[in-house]
């Protein structure tokens, strides 16, 4: 079975070595794109072994994850697996998330950090409301109901991979994704994963405004399709 | 001096601030009517589209010179209370955010496009570097 783990990076120098080099280390093949960085991301993940591509402007999380699921179909990969460039996943959740795709159980496979009542998991609580907000809009608007949203753990089977059409090019490609679950009527199921969050990952991420505005981008994109 | 010609006789009697921007606005469409013309011989927009502004500016031009057709406009289709300026103001909002919608969707769509581009020489780079290189 040929797995990818795609990982789009947008000026991640200082981790992607890390994070593609565990990946690597667990047998599995990894294409990073890089969504125009400025600084040495592309340098760094062909370093650590990886297939890079490279968007020549910074087009966004979506798209970034778009080129890297058309790579993969171009590339008959049975499985594609989306994970995150600035460490906050863990490689060991990998195999669990290929697993309901390998078994033809599912064809998407979601990543969920509230799934198991792990006393460990530590989650803001501005980034806990947003997270139950976000998973009410998306009950809402696509009709499917999730424990998690915008985790950035996926899997996809290669069935999946032909039928989705993501056109957001931006954070908002994390609800549209499940938009397009729900549109094609796709087999998924969610398994518990797990995140951390560290000062880098947080200084990474968008501003909690944005991340409500997030909202309105995604529907606003859903009426001019 | 043209434009001072062109005033109705009774707004010599009072020279006033309104008439002053009467006579900007004018000078301002006379511009964009010479500027849609020029625009038109340089094959920069068709016909069609230069009538359409030439139609625009005219419009605006005969609101400024003759105020009072808008309210007997505003009177026909039934704005009883409204001054015809009014009707304008309106009228000018509407096609304000019509226009923006409009280039709201076709921002989206260029910024699609663009993306398709980048994606499509991502992909290609790839296939160039390596091609036997499946990964």
């Amino acid at each position: 079975m040929k797995i990818i783990i795609i990982i789009p990076a947008y000026n991640e120098a200082a981790k992607i070595f890390n994070v593609v080099q565990q990946v690597k280390s667990t047998g599995y093949d990894v294409v990073v794109i890089d969504d125009g960085s400025i600084d040495a991301t592309a340098e760094e993940a062909s370093r650590a072994g990886a297939k890079v591509l490279r968007h020549f402007v910074n087009r966004g999380y979506g798209a970034a994850l778009t080129t890297g699921m058309d790579w993969a179909l171009r590339h008959n990969c049975d499985v594609a697996v989306h994970f995150d460039a600035d460490g906050q996943h863990e490689v060991g959740d990998i195999e669990k998330l290929i697993k309901p795709i390998a078994d033809n159980q599912s064809d998407v496979v979601l990543g969920s950090r509230f799934i198991s009542r792990d006393v460990s998991l530590y989650v803001p609580a501005i980034r806990r409301i947003l997270i139950k907000l976000a998973i009410l809009f998306t009950r809402v608007f696509s009709g499917i109901k999730l424990t998690d949203a915008h985790n950035g753990l996926r899997a996809f089977s290669n069935s999946a991979l032909a039928k989705i059409d993501c056109r957001q090019d931006g954070m908002t490609f994390a609800s549209e994704i499940i938009d397009q679950i729900a549109e094609h009527k796709l087999r998924f199921c969610e398994i518990p994963v797990t995140i951390r969050y560290t000062e880098y990952s947080k200084a990474k991420g968008e501003s909690n405004i944005k991340k409500v505005l997030l909202g309105a981008r995604f529907l606003w994109g859903k009426i001019i399709k | 001096m043209i434009v001072v010609f062109l005033l109705p006789t009774d707004y010599y009697l009072l020279f006033n601030y309104f008439m002053l921007i009467q006579i900007i606005t004018i000078i301002i469409v006379l511009f964009l009517l010479v500027r849609v013309g020029s625009q038109l011989k340089r094959k920069q927009i068709t016909l069609k589209e230069a009538l359409l502004w030439g139609l625009v500016w005219f419009g605006v031009g005969v609101v400024v010179l003759y105020p009072k057709l808008t309210d007997r406009l505003a009177a026909q289709i039934g704005l009883q209370s409204a001054k015809g300026i009014d009707l304008v103001v309106y009228l000018a909002v509407a096609v304000v955010f019509y226009l923006v919608f409009r280039l709201f969707v076709r921002l989206e769509k260029m910024e699609h496009d663009i993306t398709k581009i980048v994606r499509h020489v991502a992909l290609k780079n790839e296939k160039d570097s390596d091609p036997n290189d499946t990964n």
